[in-house]
């Protein structure tokens, strides 16, 4: 009988569905299995350790993906996409699903910006993660992602009006560089890839640490991690069988834990736990790249749904690693976008009626006032942000030059979700967005990048983790993720969370017996 | 500059004109005065203490089919909403035609507790915050015209809660009803591709290689 791949959901090393409690070990834990987990699972695995990979979501294949808004968003989404800021004001999306939020993003790649880095070095004291540290796990990120520029024949229309405007104001703009191979352009990357053309961590990283001897224990949630002097001893929490619905007890004793939930999650693991605050730095710093869409309403039919979702995007960050943004095209299926619309009854389904003619785009505000993650009395995440200035005026400035750049490509008008309603058609109309409220509620605004709240940096008094992940409180308890980050980044984190995996692999298996405590 | 200028909603103003079935009056709520101390928790908690059943729609008659998340109660406000946010017409079915109030129950049912906690609290509020503002008829007694009236008030409310409580309102029942593929063909999206649109099925019954054979490669950077 012919062995199944390593990325089939039933593959023997995938630990599912169990009958009762399920007790494992491991030299050693990875707890998320997205950008962050499975590539640092796949790394310690080829270096020849006994990994187990924990995700407290589902193992979602192409065979489930259906492209549907109404079955995909539970699925992959956290709390189905409904989750919020505590004051209910600003959406945020991350994963929920084996592969973590790489399932549903739009595959864009961008290298670590040199200017961040080198921020994180003079104001944090990361040491070890230049720019030319980080070059060797780059370089296998990108390998292993399959990391491309889009080609010209990948260009869709929506993002053909976004160029059209920017050449005409004399921007310099580019297409992203992606990780789809063989794309077929079907343009429903965030409900999953029902081709597994984008290289998402479920297809790359996480049959990658398989193939090296990986466990993969989906479904499985952890909520208490158990100390023996300063070592993390085992971790506890409850694995889902999906033919019976019922949870059974999980334990899993390992040499060494690495928790790799996302910017949310892993804090509020912490938290909950009482684990490596002694800095009081966990769960604070919270940056999320607030995002604010625009949207043109052309005279001729776009269908913005069709094609790669993102191609093309102008640069506006600023060059000291500090502020700015970025404006990238963007598209939606009909949920995202009716329920982004502030309007209701006849004024809803005429905004509607115009979908075809719509060409999206989106403001991404590298953020410089933090937000915070604490928990609830129930367990759950809570989310702190508030837009605040100069944050604020960073996404006024990016919806002005937005819908400038939609201005001349031919607009008719343009439109920003914000409960004035209003409609920009001249330059003076859009001189009106540098006074526009951005309070909360105002504005449709929305995160798909979360980072911070586990900082990293070599003084255990101002940050949580060192720069190679390991917390300073534990012996064996390392993050990694994009909580590590010690600022926002300004661009999409997916290989910057990827390579920075890669490098704190290759730091801890440098010194196993350290890593195993032998 | 308003959003649609094929529908009555004057520039100078951002608030439908009051209609003979308005039963808030847009000063009350444009009034940080009267409503700010009210925004949060507290409105909650005022509304659950109210006297309610003497001023309330009537008891609300159960579906016919079990509820998973909401009471009848909350089920009415939510139905009554799915009527003003997507009334249908124009080509386009109504919220009603789509189940889409069963369809947000069924999902609510699967939020976590907090979430769960903070919908009950602002339909609470929301169904009762007329009453809150000394007028007698709750939200879902309300007619066409004075309910699409009271939740552009929330809307348009400078009290943050209202105008935050309103978008998720409006979230939750235009994304369930645009998710929904009956109401795809009003604005002409057109659908899927797998199984319909020429490309691969992608619920595939075989796994071949991986496109991408990197995964198995060895890198040798």
């Amino acid at each position: 009988m012919k062995a199944l791949p390593f990325h089939h959901p039933e593959h023997p090393a995938v630990v599912r569905d169990p009958a009762g409690p399920l007790t494992l070990e491991a030299d050693v834990c990875v707890i998320g299995t997205g950008a962050g987990g499975s590539t640092l699972a796949a790394e310690l695995a080829e270096g020849g350790l006994d990994v187990v990979m924990v995700e407290k979501g589902p193992y979602v294949t192409r065979a489930d993906m259906t492209q549907r808004e109404r079955d995909m968003m539970p699925l992959l989404f956290e709390d189905a996409g409904a989750r919020t800021t505590r004051d209910g004001a600003i959406l945020v999306w991350h994963g929920h699903a084996v592969g973590g939020t790489t399932v549903l993003n739009n595959a864009i790649c961008f290298d670590p910006p040199d200017a961040v880095l080198a921020r994180w070095k003079a104001g944090f004291g990361v040491e070890g993660a230049s720019k030319a540290d980080l070059a060797p796990s780059l370089a296998k990120a990108r390998f292993v992602l399959g990391v491309q520029k889009i080609q010209e024949h990948e260009i869709n229309r929506n993002a053909e009006v976004m160029m059209r405007g920017a050449r005409k104001l004399g921007l310099k703009g580019d297409v992203f560089e992606h990780n789809r191979i063989a794309c077929l352009q079907s343009g429903f990357c965030m409900m999953g890839c029902s081709y597994d053309r984008k290289q998402n961590h479920h297809i790359t990283y996480v049959p990658r640490a398989l193939s090296f001897g990986a466990r993969l224990c989906p479904d499985t949630l952890i909520d208490k991690l158990e100390l023996d002097g300063r070592r993390i001893a085992r971790a506890t929490g409850s694995i889902k069988n999906r033919k019976t619905g019922e949870r059974h007890p999980f334990e899993i004793r390992a040499r060494a834990f690495a928790v790799a939930g996302g910017a949310i999650s892993t804090p509020a693991l912490l938290l909950s736990n009482g684990l490596a605050d002694s800095s009081g730095q966990v769960g604070r710093n919270l940056w999320i790249h607030p995002a604010g869409p625009v949207v043109a309403i052309m005279d001729e039919e776009i269908r913005y749904n069709r094609g790669i979702p993102q191609v093309y995007f102008v640069d506006a960050l600023g060059k000291d690693g500090v502020g700015g943004f970025l404006l990238e095209a963007i598209t939606g299926g009909p949920s995202q976008t009716g329920g982004m619309v502030p309007a209701f009854g006849n004024v809803l389904h005429a905004t509607m009626k115009e979908f075809n003619h719509f060409a999206g785009a989106v403001v991404l505000a590298k953020d410089e006032r933090p937000g915070s993650v604490t928990v609830s009395a129930r367990g759950v995440p809570v989310v702190d942000y508030v837009l605040q200035e100069p944050d604020a005026t960073t996404i006024r400035d990016g919806y002005q030059l937005m819908a400038r750049i939609y201005l001349a490509a031919g607009a008719r008008q343009v439109m920003i979700p914000h409960v004035n309603r209003a409609y920009y058609r001249t330059e003076a109309d859009v001189a009106k967005i540098a006074s526009l409220d951005l309070s909360p509620g105002s504005a449709g605004l929305y995160t798909g990048h979360q980072m911070g709240t586990c900082r990293m940096g070599e003084d255990p008094g101002k940050s949580v983790v060192d720069s190679g992940g390991k917390a300073h409180d534990l012996a064996n308890l390392y993050v990694v993720d994009s909580s590590v980050f010690p600022t926002s980044l300004g661009v999409n984190p997916q290989i910057t969370i990827t390579t920075l995996a890669t490098h704190f692999a290759r730091r801890m298996l440098r010194d196993k017996p350290k890593l195993l405590g032998t | 500059m308003g959003w649609s200028r094929r529908h009555s909603t004057p520039a100078s103003s951002p608030l439908p004109a009051r209609a003979a079935g308005d039963v808030i009056p847009r000063e009350l709520v444009t009034r940080r005065s009267v409503l700010g101390g009210l925004a949060g928790g507290g409105a909650a908690l005022l509304a659950g203490s109210l006297p309610l059943s003497g001023c309330s729609a009537g008891p609300a008659e159960a579906p016919d089919f079990p509820l998973r998340f909401f009471s009848p109660e909350e089920y009415r406000t939510v139905a009554r909403l799915c009527d003003v946010i997507a009334p249908g017409g124009h080509g386009a079915p109504a919220a009603a035609d789509l189940a889409v109030a069963r369809q947000a129950d069924a999902l609510l049912a699967t939020l976590n507790p907090d979430i769960q906690e903070q919908v009950r609290q602002l339909l609470s509020v929301f169904e009762h915050w007329p009453i809150l503002a000394l007028q007698w008829r709750p939200f879902s007694a309300q007619g066409a015209e004075g309910a699409l009236s009271y939740l552009t008030a929330w809307q348009q409310s400078p009290v943050t809660t209202l105008r935050v409580g309103a978008a998720a309102l409006g979230r939750l029942i235009a994304g369930i009803y645009y998710a929904d593929s009956r109401s795809w063909e009003a604005i002409g999206y057109e659908g899927v591709w797998i199984g319909t649109r020429g490309a691969p099925d992608g619920a595939g019954k075989d796994w071949p290689d991986l496109v991408n054979n990197n995964v198995y490669r060895k890198f040798n950077g």
